[in-house]
């Protein structure tokens, strides 16, 4: 039943007084409103009867009462805060952070050209940040059971995200599956009913949105789907449980995409998209598709997707965001406009798990994420790409921790650079700071 | 294609009533209306369903068959609704294979027929010296039938609607404003639309489901008529006003007059032709 505008409901536990205001969005399981208390909005999901039940009820209130995933990874969920409910008519729903929807935007937004595309380097981060909220929401204990494109909503500009309909969260390897639910989302092992949802099924829900927002394409839709006829559940069975093939698998075409014009955006983007990500692709739908304990995991597409965004650079010529090209390689044309690229400095780091690259772009801003990318919380700006203020074409980096940093310049001569003081932008120089050591490089 | 004007009661929905009509502009030329819309009753296991879909062929030379791109859209769309009413009995699995596949499938069903009526009409038409179109080449051939599609299904407790271009669908509670679950793209400008003919289709499919309310009319029309109002305001006023005017006069009276005010409108206003069909919530035969 709609809730009327200007109606007062009380929240359960925080005795919320929440005023209903405009009805935002309608879908199958309810309804959502802007509501207000104290000054501040929120949303409302109200329920429609037949989704209102006590099974629900008693999972939004096992959430309310966990509390969101910790962290800054965990703060991106739009949790469930408090249950409200309806004593007359027993309806019920739960009260959430307000979406900024004319920041925010779903992929399905951007295809339609309702909102910008992200650019590579958003991309990157909305990859690396879908990753890692995913995991921290697994290091709770629970399973999402929905990942899906129409859960994750992203700032395109800034490639921040938020992730909805948090109601689905389950924990893991305990709760009834929904396969009446999304299923080309689910793995095989889900839609033949031989598991239940959990993190390994998570992990390759992950991995098709990650291949959906790359490529704009579902990693099963080949030749195999185009030929259905009649698109009804013992279809849908066979394309993503009981003959699941990745379209771009180089073991067995049988499945790549159909020479139909329908397929030429997926063609073109996966060739566009980095090797280090569809190396990443090919392992979840090859091997990972029939064995979970081989699916990539949060953490991979994390250090993948932070590798990527350290190193991009931009065309001299149209300014276009770009991928490094693997080391050793020939150099590159712009993916944009085709003019050679010229690769900048990097600044190479060791730490404890290897070795990272940041590209010495002006103003780029060089973080310590890549140390802890578990806990975004932990990480500082370390550094920031600047030039000299009498001479535009000296440029250095400048000291932005409390510690100064110890240098070693290509002649040898050794030198402090106190905080908020520039090393100079040298190749061969090496670099001491906050207990790691980096050298620039060409 | 259904009669024009038409009313039918569809208990226990209400009313169905419209009218489709050539445009102003169209007749001065003497073009064929490039509307097309279809309607059918579907029962299955879990009740009574009705299905509608609401067309508008392009026009213009670069889509000289745009007529019968428009009645291939409506034919498809609901072959392939009711097909799917059969396929998903579950309300979840219906309703994601709506937002996440119809698109997709709609589309390779269309260009088929497309494809196919061209090749039925290859020997009747011109000679290909004459013909101004690529014979050979696929995408030229579909893009003469570029049309826009907009497809409801109506059940007992639950409304889905979907489109590709710009059809309008109007909300028009009693007593309330009237709201548009699928609203126009604000990144076309004018008469610009998305169409069955556009690349990537399915990522241009823009859907919308919501709980059926009883007193609730539904309007569907394309854009000729609410292209006819000084703006969005003013066709959502004359919208508003529907429910009383057909509680008052009875919707059989009021279905006879459509056709006249479809004509009158597309001559003051966009000359284009229009289609408006209402799913009214009284059965009531009229004055």
């Amino acid at each position: 039943m709609a809730l009327a505008n200007g109606h007062t409901l009380l929240s359960t536990e925080l005795q919320l007084p929440l005023r209903i205001g405009k009805k935002l969005a309608e879908g199958g399981q309810g309804e959502i409103y802007q509501v207000s208390a104290a000054g501040r909005s929120y949303a409302l999901k109200w329920y429609h009867p037949a989704q209102a039940t006590a099974e629900q009820k008693g999972a939004i209130a096992a959430l309310v009462k966990h509390g969101p995933p910790k962290g800054k990874a965990g703060s991106r969920f739009l949790w469930p805060i408090d249950l409200v409910e309806e004593s007359k008519s027993g309806a019920f729903g739960y009260v959430m952070p307000l979406l900024d929807s004319s920041r925010f935007a779903t992929l399905g937004q951007v295809q339609a050209h309702r909102k910008a595309a992200p650019g590579y380097g958003s991309m990157c981060r909305i990859s690396f940040q879908a990753a890692s909220s995913y995991k921290q929401l697994h290091m709770a204990g629970y399973c999402y059971r929905d990942i899906s494109r129409n859960n994750l909503l992203f700032d395109p500009h800034s490639g921040d995200i938020v992730i909805c309909d948090n109601d689905n969260v389950g924990i893991s390897n305990q709760s009834a599956c929904q396969v009446l639910g999304t299923m080309e989302n689910m793995p095989p092992e889900l839609i033949l009913n031989r598991a239940v949802p959990s993190t390994q099924s998570d992990l390759h829900a992950l991995s098709v949105l990650l291949f959906e927002l790359w490529i704009w394409h579902h990693p099963l839709h080949g030749l195999k789907e185009y030929q259905v006829r009649s698109w009804d559940l013992p279809a849908k069975i066979r394309i993503y449980g009981e003959e699941p093939l990745f379209v771009f698998d180089p073991e067995n075409d049988s499945n790549r995409l159909p020479e139909d014009p329908e397929y030429q955006t997926a063609r073109r983007r996966w060739q566009q998209c980095p090797p280090s990500v569809q190396e990443l692709f090919l392992k979840a739908f090859t091997v990972g598709l029939q064995q979970p304990q081989q699916r990539v995991t949060e953490g991979q597409w994390q250090r993948t997707f932070l590798r990527l965004q350290d190193s991009m650079l931009s065309c001299p010529a149209c300014r276009a965001e770009n991928f490094s090209p693997p080391a050793g390689n020939t150099p590159a044309d712009c993916w944009h406009c085709r003019s050679r690229l010229v690769l900048p400095p990097r600044l190479l780091v060791k730490h404890a798990r290897g070795s990272h690259a940041f590209t010495l772009l002006l103003g780029k801003s060089l973080s310590t994420l890549f140390c802890h990318p578990e806990e975004e919380e932990k990480a500082r700006l370390f550094g920031e790409v600047n030039q000299h203020p009498n001479n535009a074409q000296i440029w250095g980096i400048r000291n932005l921790t409390e510690q100064s940093w110890s240098i070693r310049l290509p002649d040898g001569s050794r030198k402090e650079v106190p905080p908020q003081r520039s090393a100079p932008l040298t190749i061969g120089l090496e670099l001491d700071f906050i207990g790691l050591n980096g050298q620039i490089v060409s | 294609m259904m009669d024009s004007p038409l009313h039918h009661p569809l208990p226990p929905y209400g009313t169905l009533l419209g009218a489709w009509r050539t445009g102003a502009a169209h007749r001065r030329r003497q073009q064929p209306c490039q509307d097309a819309a279809l309607w059918q009753w579907q029962e299955t296991a879990t009740g009574t369903h009705l299905l509608l879909a609401v067309a508008d062929g392009h026009g213009g030379s670069h889509y000289d068959r745009s007529e019968q791109g428009a009645r291939l859209a409506v034919v498809e769309g609901l072959r392939l609704l009711s097909e799917w009413l059969q396929a998903f009995s579950h309300p979840s699995q219906l309703l994601n294979s709506w937002r996440s596949d119809f698109a997709r499938f709609l589309q390779r069903r269309w260009r088929a027929a497309v494809l196919q009526h061209h090749a039925q009409q290859a020997n009747e038409e011109e000679p290909a010296a004459e013909n101004p179109h690529d014979p050979e080449d696929p995408t030229a051939i579909v893009r003469r039938y570029g049309a826009t599609l907009l497809v409801v299904l109506v059940q007992a407790d639950r409304i889905y609607a979907g489109q590709i271009g710009d059809g309008k669908l109007l909300r028009i509670p009693q007593g309330g404003p009237p709201c548009e679950p699928l609203p126009a793209d604000p990144a076309l400008l004018g008469s610009e639309t998305h169409s069955l003919c556009s690349e990537a289709v399915d990522k241009l499919w823009q859907s919308a489901t919501w709980q059926r309310q009883d007193d609730e009319t539904l309007l569907f029309c394309t854009d000729g008529l609410s292209d006819s109002f000084a703006g969005p305001e003013e066709f959502y006023r004359f919208a508003e006003s529907l429910p009383l005017l057909l509680q008052e006069r009875g919707s059989e009276t009021i279905a006879r007059h459509l056709p006249e005010w479809l004509d009158r409108y597309s001559e003051e206003g966009s000359g284009d032709d229009m289609t408006l069909l209402l799913l009214h919530p009284t059965l009531d035969a009229g004055v």
